[in-house]
């Protein structure tokens, strides 16, 4: 007995006169473009035979073919212990290709990897368990990279994942806010420019705008100045009251049941239409717009919030989004306060562009109310 | 902008056929067996069983054996995750506790390992004679052979008698009593011829070294020849041996046996390293596509020391001490990284490359850590003692320490 425990101990402690040797490790490079990601994962194949055995034929050698006939094992095996999260949701990533790089102790696999996050991603955590469980020195070197406007400019972070220190978070830094704010300040735009709903509502607030009300008739307005005045008060009152209801809704405040703010936005739509037909408030407009803003506030939150704010810069988000929301609108403003101004004392505009657009506008109003309240399809697609 | 890991900078690649061999295992010359195959069936069984500390000190023996065998750290890493269940307890059985003493001194983790080491040996368990042992080598290695004398000395009567000769043998020839150890290894080896083929590898290793030190070199060859004979029949590499024979051919001009002993042995470090030397020496002589191969080799190893400290981990200082002064003639980059290396390692072959570095920078200042322990051990060893007179000689003569 002794002498066999002895040479299985003096095997042991031969390892006294320690061999300089890279251990295993694996490099990760991450890109972070808005909300795609793109990267090179490079593996050691020694690694990866392993852990789940790449030496089909077991005669000591791995080569090309039984490599690339692994393929879809590495990739799953490769995915199942890397995790990108973007502002706590889950990001996807996909590997969609595979080649082969020789670093200085042997052959890897190179997996390139895309995915996509719901966002931009203001936070970014990463949560690496590769070959842990089997080997204790593994490691994982990361280099995360955010692009700039430039090609030069793209800021890289570097880490290192280890059994004690295998979930990183990063913050992609100032750059990253902008990125953030110009996407929600378009978003914010868009909004505006492509949702009927909105248009119509505005439609019905501007139409009448460079036109006065008196005496039960519609004369026109005195002066340009007033004019603008007047609608750029009626549209930022209503973006104010817009960003406080959408502020309170998207940061969980308040909730309230979609189906009834749908409702009520279309109401709205329907009676700015009908407010020109048949005048029922005409002074200090502002506040009706202010009340109808709380309204589509609420709306809008609900989308936002599907589209996914980023945890760590709701503010910021949120500012930009309404922003965007304000600018759009204005601009619409500035394109149609002119010719409007330009025609407002010949009588055909108010009858074959006031009273029609508006009739339109209360007509469209009334159908997405019916189609909103009593889930009915007829015909006029939802915004 | 922080500076891009040079693992970015190699282009990918699609192989050209399916045929193409991407990886090769090493594989001891002559053995049957294939022990990462074995390695893989134990770890399967440890699998099933995670928290049996039989399977799990079993497989990280395993583990150990073949990371030796083929100085890849990865195996430490398996061994070290077979004992992750009780890695941070603080007294687990003593054959975890021994099995992670020898991970732990791999790491260089001197003192961790000591601290298993002694609670093994003042438990008196069953792994006590095993703990001596492993103490001895690690005093020996931190350059304490006096207090590494007093662990081969508990050896006696409880092991073969080899095995406690070559640990006293080991000590007492690093305290002035080389010759008489190499008497004694002279008369054991041949009445040891049934002793277990590692420790007769280990007691000619040892005995080889010990010639070499005293300039005793027909003698150094025929035991590293004999020690190489003992290695191939075993089946099982030795790359501590590969390493010590390369450097005794090294200095006698014999760099294609170099060549011819470590051949397709370049994925370890250590042998890389003397792969470079032999072929640096070559090209030295006029060989055209050694030079070739001493550029590759050594850009090699200085992409594998960059990677390895990019993991944040210990570069071996001594192999890199010796990478600066014979392969990049940077004589003051040597010495700095020699200097730091002899706070942690304290081997004749650590006193060498820092007193060759220091002799080289005219440095004797940097120099005297080494020789008060060369006064302080008492060691016996012609080369280092011709270091040490040639650095008084510019104590002497230029005691500005400029030349």
């Amino acid at each position: 007995m002794m002498p066999r425990v002895f040479a299985l101990l003096l095997l042991l402690l031969m390892a006294a006169p320690a061999q300089a040797h890279k251990a295993s490790t694996s490099y990760l490079h991450l890109r972070v473009d808005d909300q795609q990601l793109e990267g090179r994962w490079d593996i050691a194949l020694r690694d990866l035979d392993y852990a789940i055995g790449l030496d089909a034929d077991d005669d000591g050698r791995i080569t090309w073919g039984e490599v690339r006939g692994a393929q879809s094992r590495i990739a799953d095996y490769a995915l199942q212990h890397l995790k990108v999260d973007g502002d706590g949701k889950t990001c996807t990533l996909a590997v969609d290709g595979l080649q082969i790089v020789e670093h200085s102790d042997g052959n890897y696999a190179v997996l390139d990897l895309r995915g996509t996050c719901s966002q931009a991603p203001l936070k970014l955590q990463l949560d690496y368990s590769l070959l842990f469980e089997l080997d204790a020195l593994h490691r994982g070197l990361l280099d995360l990279e955010f692009p700039g406007d430039g090609a030069k400019n793209s800021s890289h972070l570097s880490a290192l994942f280890a059994p004690d220190a295998h979930v990183l978070n990063f913050e992609p830094g100032s750059t990253q806010v902008l990125r953030v704010f110009r996407e929600y300040f378009r978003a914010g735009l868009i909004h505006v420019w492509s949702g009927l709903d909105h248009l119509l509502f505005l439609a019905g607030l501007f139409l009448p705008a460079v036109l006065r009300r008196s005496h039960g008739e519609w004369l026109p307005t005195p002066s340009l100045r007033k004019a603008v005045r007047d609608t750029a008060l009626i549209v930022t009152a209503f973006t104010v009251a817009h960003a406080c209801t959408l502020t309170l809704a998207a940061t969980g405040a308040f909730t309230l049941p979609s189906r009834w703010v749908e409702c009520a936005v279309a109401a709205t739509v329907c009676f700015a239409g009908l407010n020109n037909l048949v005048p029922m408030v005409y002074r200090e407009l502002f506040w009706l717009s202010a009340g109808f803003g709380l309204i589509h506030g609420a709306a809008v939150a609900s989308a936002l919030i599907d589209l996914g704010l980023p945890a760590g810069g709701r503010v910021w988000a949120l500012l930009a989004f309404n922003l965007g929301v304000e600018a759009a609108q204005l601009s619409l403003l500035a394109l149609v306060i002119p010719p409007t101004y330009y025609f407002r004392y010949s009588r055909w505009y108010r009858w074959i562009i006031l009273l029609p657009g508006s009739a339109a506008v209360t007509l469209v109003g009334a159908i997405w109310f019916l189609e909103r309240a009593f889930d009915l399809q007829l015909g006029v697609r939802l915004p | 902008m922080t500076a891009l890991a040079p693992a970015w900078a190699q282009q990918a690649y699609t192989p050209a056929s399916d045929d193409t061999v991407l990886e090769q295992r090493l594989r001891p010359s002559g053995s049957a067996n294939d022990a990462p195959a074995v390695l893989r069936q134990s770890q399967r069984a440890l699998a099933a069983d995670p928290r049996n500390p039989d399977k799990a000190v079993a497989f990280a023996r395993q583990a150990i054996s073949l990371g030796n065998e083929e100085g890849d750290p990865r195996y430490f890493g398996y061994a070290e995750s077979a004992l992750s269940p009780w890695w941070n307890e603080p007294k687990p059985a003593a054959e975890i506790r021994l099995a992670r003493a020898t991970i732990l001194q791999w790491r260089h983790d001197f003192d961790g390992a000591r601290r298993d080491l002694d609670s093994v040996i003042a438990d008196d368990d069953h792994g006590v004679n095993q703990a001596h042992l492993t103490r001895a080598i690690v005093l020996i290695v931190q350059g304490d052979p006096a207090a590494a004398r007093h662990d081969c000395a508990a050896l006696i009567d409880h092991t073969d008698l080899l095995t406690a000769a070559t640990c006293l043998a080991s000590s007492g020839s690093l305290q002035a009593q080389a010759p008489a150890m190499e008497r004694a290894l002279l008369t054991i080896l041949p009445q040891a011829a049934n002793a277990p083929a590692a420790t007769r590898l280990w007691a000619q290793t040892e005995l080889a070294e010990i010639a070499v030190r005293l300039g005793h070199d027909a003698l150094a060859g025929e035991q590293y020849e004999a020690a190489l004979t003992t290695m191939q029949s075993s089946g099982h590499r030795d790359p501590y041996l590969l390493a010590s024979y390369s450097d005794f051919l090294l200095d006698h001009r014999q760099s294609p046996r170099v060549l011819a002993l470590l051949d397709g042995l370049d994925r370890i470090d250590n042998l890389l390293l003397r792969l470079a030397r032999a072929n640096a020496a070559l090209a030295d002589a006029g060989d055209a596509q050694a030079r070739t191969r001493a550029d590759a080799q050594t850009q090699q190893l200085q992409q594998r020391f960059d990677e390895t400290r990019a993991r944040g981990d210990f570069v071996h200082q001594r192999e890199e001490a010796m990478y600066w002064l014979y392969l990049r003639h940077d004589a003051p980059h040597a010495l700095t990284v020699a200097v730091d290396n002899w706070r942690k390692q304290r081997e004749p072959s650590d006193a060498r490359v820092l007193l060759e570095a220091a002799v080289a920078t005219h440095d004797p200042a940097a120099a005297q850590p080494v020789l008060d322990w060369l006064k302080r051990t008492g060691l016996q060893d012609l080369r280092l003692q011709a270091l040490a007179s040639a650095l008084s000689t510019y104590t002497s003569s230029t005691p500005s320490g400029a030349p």
